[in-house]
Order: structure tokens, then sequence, then C-alpha cells
């Protein structure tokens, strides 16, 4: 194979897509608003799926009326929504184990604002769920839709900044797990962004923000609806008015591609390039996505 | 119908994230001070050039004059929200002493929840609304609302902060008074509590609250200033989103959200709508070049129906005045075109 100059980086052989992913137990999707990111979490469930690996698909927007209406179950994929409070009683539960000692104690208002409320809490006991899962499913691949940037950021620091403040206890043991489980080698961590200069830099100052969190083991970036392969050639003769205006429309995506993967280059990772799709549904447009997916 | 900007003073542009809100505020605003507007945009974090087209050299809170290319008369200011130091200066305004400043600034919990409590943003954003909103100074102020997994937080972000260190929950763990409400369940929690999170994070958790102790009456009051505003008769809420399956159901969700509040929807924006398709190719074109054409044409003709689709589906469940924008391969990070997409947004009114 010869060498792909990539990223600023020397790919002697590029890492592949799936081979990669199916080597690790546990991969988050971040990405901002809006970019595609839960259906190329779903793409990327079905396409592992579809590779005989036990998927579980994590997220936890409880507005994302995708995920809900998603067919997972009958495609073999176990899809968990999954919110701070319940993990919380799940939490605590597996230390009490008598649910009626739960319902006393934490079942009021002030107990549940208290959850609700409390820094990081909520991100904790979902990452310590996730951390379970993996535990109990070692031979799973966990893939996981985090929340847009700015609160998957807290689902970073949480754990990483509530080390400090927790130096004993049961919460304690919890959370160095959560870490160890976020700096592993077997956890990923993938960027979903458009081929756009204001979503782009914010996922790349998004990017080394978490760096500076700790040694997150970064995989790809995921560069989402850019233009497709058209057939034929890019006309070189006279057009008219109306075609003019077609190539120029053409060609200004492209610029923007180019400028988007130029700024890339400094994130040292390697990219995926995905087509936009003209699918007019959700559904069609995971299926889609996975095929695409698989070619990389 | 054009839109209505003259009998309004605070337009909140909100939305789900990534859909261009903070441009098309920085838009709007640049248009207002074109008009004789004396102009205030508050922004949340903007990419880097956007930040730099506005004339923002540094990041921080201070307020900046931002020129306006064409227009020496126009007036506008922007101001960008940070919202961790803006958390310690909320701090410093409802502490009700040196010491108890001191004591929470340097709380290790305080600053953890700073660093990661969710809503810090929307939080922050709402309490610089209040505070220019008494100005004078500005007869227009456009703000770029963060963007929100959930359009509750924008507007409960003081109330969740009032709810967090209200009294009962305060008297819970105050372990001096005595508790307040069930007892025995109590002592019990307390135990369960020690045995899950560990008593060095209790102790922690007691004196931050304890140091917080009088202020959240300064917070509730904010929430319900907030709501004030909201509902104000010159404040106009705007809702920017995009023609596709996913920013619609948002968007529907959103809206529901306005409504529960009692929060009146002004104007709906639409962003990226594709453009240019047609049939009528070049004649005489190799059949290559035809074969290049007629595939992007049509591609661009499907993105198009699926916008439309979507398009009449928010006229049904959203029917406001709507603007439609145009999806733009430009960079929108210069003025030029932050001017040029603020004529459009204002004109094009439907």
């Amino acid at each position: 194979m010869t060498p792909s100059h990539r990223s600023g980086t020397i790919w002697l052989v590029k890492p592949r897509y799936l081979h990669t992913l199916l080597e690790k137990k546990v991969v988050f999707f971040t990405g901002k608003g809006g970019v595609g990111k839960s259906a190329l979490t779903s793409a990327t469930a079905v396409l592992c799926q579809r590779q005989g690996k036990k998927v579980f698909l994590v997220s936890w927007n409880p507005f994302d009326t995708h995920a809900r209406s998603f067919p997972y179950s009958s495609l073999g994929i176990e899809h968990l929504v999954l919110d701070g409070p319940s993990c919380f009683k799940e939490y605590v539960l597996g230390i009490l184990k008598f649910e009626k000692i739960y319902d006393l104690i934490f079942e009021n208002n002030v107990f549940q604002t208290f959850i609700a409320a409390s820094p990081g809490l909520a991100e904790t006991v979902i990452a310590g769920k996730i951390w379970d899962l993996m535990d109990k499913n070692p031979q799973a691949l966990i893939l996981v839709d985090l929340p847009a940037s700015g609160h998957a950021f807290t689902f970073f620091s949480s754990p990483l900044g509530l080390r400090k403040l927790f130096r004993m206890g049961l919460v304690h043991r919890e959370i160095e797990r959560i870490c160890e489980m976020f700096l592993s080698s077997s956890t990923l961590l993938n960027f979903v962004t458009l081929p756009e200069e204001l979503p782009l830099s914010e996922t790349l100052e998004f990017k080394n923000k978490l760096a500076k969190l700790g040694k997150i083991n970064m995989g790809f970036f995921l560069l989402n609806q850019c233009l497709p392969q058209l057939p034929g050639r890019e006309p070189v003769e006279p057009l008219n008015n109306d075609d003019q205006l077609l190539l120029q429309q053409y060609r200004s995506y492209l610029d923007q591609e180019l400028r988007a993967e130029e700024l890339l280059q400094s994130a040292e990772l390697p990219q995926i390039k995905l087509p936009r799709l003209s699918c007019p549904e959700w559904i069609t447009t995971v299926e889609a996505l996975s095929r695409e997916l698989e070619r990389q | 119908m054009s839109w209505d900007l003259d009998s309004k003073r605070i337009f909140l542009i909100g939305g789900p994230g990534g859909v261009g809100k903070t441009t098309i505020a920085a838009a709007l605003a640049i248009n207002l001070s074109q008009r004789g507007y004396r102009t205030l945009v508050l922004t949340v974090d903007p990419a880097r050039r956007l930040a730099q087209a506005l004339g923002f050299s540094d990041f921080s809170n201070t307020l900046q004059k931002v020129s306006v290319p064409g227009h020496p008369q126009a007036y506008l200011m922007a101001s960008m929200l940070d919202s961790e130091h803006y958390f310690d200066k909320v701090i410093e305004r409802f502490a009700r002493s040196p010491e108890q400043k001191k004591k929470i600034l340097e709380n290790n919990l305080y600053r953890t929840m700073v660093e990661s409590l969710g809503g810090s943003h929307e939080y922050a954003a709402m309490e610089r609304l209040l505070e220019f909103a008494s100005h004078a100074e500005f007869d227009k102020i456009v703000v770029d609302t963060p963007p929100t997994q959930n359009a509750l937080d924008l507007f409960n972000a003081p109330q969740r902060l009032a709810n967090f260190m209200d009294n009962s929950v305060l008297r819970w763990f105050q372990q001096k008074g005595g508790f307040h409400f069930f007892q025995r369940g109590s002592q019990l929690a307390m135990k369960a509590l020690q045995k899950v999170l560990g008593s060095a994070f209790l102790d922690q958790l007691a004196l931050f609250l304890n140091d917080l102790e009088g202020m959240q009456s300064g917070f509730k009051a904010r929430h319900l200033a907030v709501l004030e505003l909201f509902k104000n008769p010159t404040t106009s809420f705007v809702l920017v989103t995009q023609a596709s399956e996913a920013r619609f159901l948002e968007s529907v969700e959103f809206h529901k959200v306005l409504q529960s509040e009692g929060i009146r929807l002004d104007q709906l924006i639409l962003n990226r709508m594709e453009t240019t398709a047609h049939e009528r190719h070049t004649p005489g074109l190799s059949r290559e070049s035809l074969e290049w054409i007629t595939a992007f044409a049509r591609y661009l003709h499907e993105l198009q129906l699926i916008q439309k689709k979507w398009m009449d589906a928010f006229k049904t469940a959203l029917p406001v005045p709507t603007v439609l924008i145009p999806r733009n391969s430009k960079s929108l990070t210069n003025l030029e075109t932050l001017l040029e997409l603020g004529n459009s947004l204002t004109c094009s009114a439907s």
C-alpha cells in the first residue's frame, strides 16, 4: 500500500474505519448539533452489527424522535436512552439493595432537584452506567451518541474533575473506573462535523479543550455532508447562464470542502468524507451512510 | 408583510444548535444599526472568524464597538458572553459579605460547578441581557441565545440555580438545626448518602450550601425578571432553524416549550435553503459534461424537494411569518456578507 499524506501525519496504512471500530469496546461520537451525529452513530451501529458484532447504542436526548422510531431491535441492536435520575436510581439501588429504602429517601422533590442540579452528577452516573454495560458485555461494542459539544465536554470533564472531590467512598471507586474507561485504549472518540468553516473550527477547538483533560484516545474525523461523487466530467466548454450558475455553486461548495480539509490538517486524525445524501427519510439515510462507512 | 422591527426592542434569536443563529443575530444587529438604531448584540462564543469579523480582538465580556462598512454613523456594540467569569461576578453581586464571596469562589465544588454545570451559559446570557435591558443607551438589543439541548434550559437556568440552593435542600444538609422533614428518613438518607458519595464530598457540599445561604432569593427574583422580559410585548422571539426532518422535530419541541411558558413566537427563519436547479442545459455539451451537469442539477433538485416538504410541514405546524435564507456558499465571516444577509433577512419576510 502506498503511504498517503493526510492531516500532516503520514499514515503508512490509513486506519480503516470498520476494522478500527471492531477492536474497540466503547466509541463516543461527538459534534455540534445538526451535523448528523445521531445518523452516523446509528449507521456505525448498523454497520458493525452486520459484521456479527453485538452492538449497544446509547443516547440520551429524550427529544430524539428518530432514535425512538428507528427499528433498532429488529436489526438486533440494543438501544438505550439514558437519563441522569434513572441512572442514579439504578446505581444507588445497586448499593442499597432495597427499593423501598430508595423511594423513602430519594423519591422526594428535594432530592430529585438535587440530582438535577448537582454539577456533573447526571453525567457521571450515565458514564457509570456505560462502564457497567461494558463490564457486563466484554464482547460487545458500545456506541455512544453524545449530546452537543458543550454538554459533551461536561460528560468528560465531570468525572475527571470530580476525581478531585471524592477521595473516598463508593463514588470514588466509581469515578476512578470511569476515568480509566475514558483513557483506555479500547475506547475511542470520533468527531462528526460539516465541511464548513464555522462548525469545523468549533469542533477543532473542542478537540483541543478535550485533549487538555487527559489522554483520551481520539479516532476519526467524520466530515459529513460533502459533495457527492458525480458521473462524467466537470464541463470545460462554454456554458449558458443557468449551467454557469450551477458550476459556480459546485465550485464554491468544493472550495469550502477544500478549506475544511486544510483546516483539519492540524487535527492529526484520519478523516472520512461522507456525501450529503438526498434521502427524504432518516431511516434510508442511516442505511446509505452505513454502506458509505463500510467502504472507508 | 415586512418584519416589524420598529416596535420591538429585544430580539431573542433562538433555535437548535448549528443552524446559524450567531451569524443571523450578527446580521440582524448590523441591519438595525444601519437603520439608525443604537444597537447591541450579545453573542455566545462565536467561532473565531466571526468574532474577528465583528472586530473582537480578545474574548471578553467587555463591550466593543463594531464599525459597519459604508455606514460611519451606525452605532453597533457587541459583547461576547464568557460564562465562567460571569458566574464569579454573579456571586459577587448576590453575596452578602466579602467573606461569603471569598468562601464560595474558593470552594472546590463551586469551581467544578462553573466548569461543568449544564446551563451556565444560559444563565450568563440571561444575566447579561437583564443587565443591558435596563440601559436606555440601546434602542435595540439582539441576543444570540446559547444552543440548548432543551429550550427549557434557557428560561429556567436561574430557577435551577435557585432550586439547587433551595432552603429545603440547605436544611437537609445542615446537620445543626436538625431535619425539618421526616426525621428518621433523613438520618437514614444521610447514612445512605455517606455510603454512596463518601463523607468528604458531603462535607464539602454542606459547606458549600451553607456558604450560599441567603443568595437564593436573588436568583429567584432574576428568574421572574427573565420571564417577564421574554413576555414583554416589545420583545420578539425569533426561531432560526432549517427545513429538514430533524430540525423540524426539534423546532416543534422548542415551540411547545415557548408556548408552555407563555412566550409568543414572532418570526421563523429557515436558513440554508437550496437554490438553483434547472433543466435547460447548454446545447451541444459533450456526453460526459452533460452527464456531470445533469447529475449535479438532479442532486440539487432532490435536496430542494426534501426542503420543500419540511418547509410545508413548518407552515402547518408553526404558522408565523417566515423568512427563507438561501444556503450561502460564501463564508459568512466578513462584514460585507453579513450586511447582505441582514438586508435579505429584513426585506424578504413573507
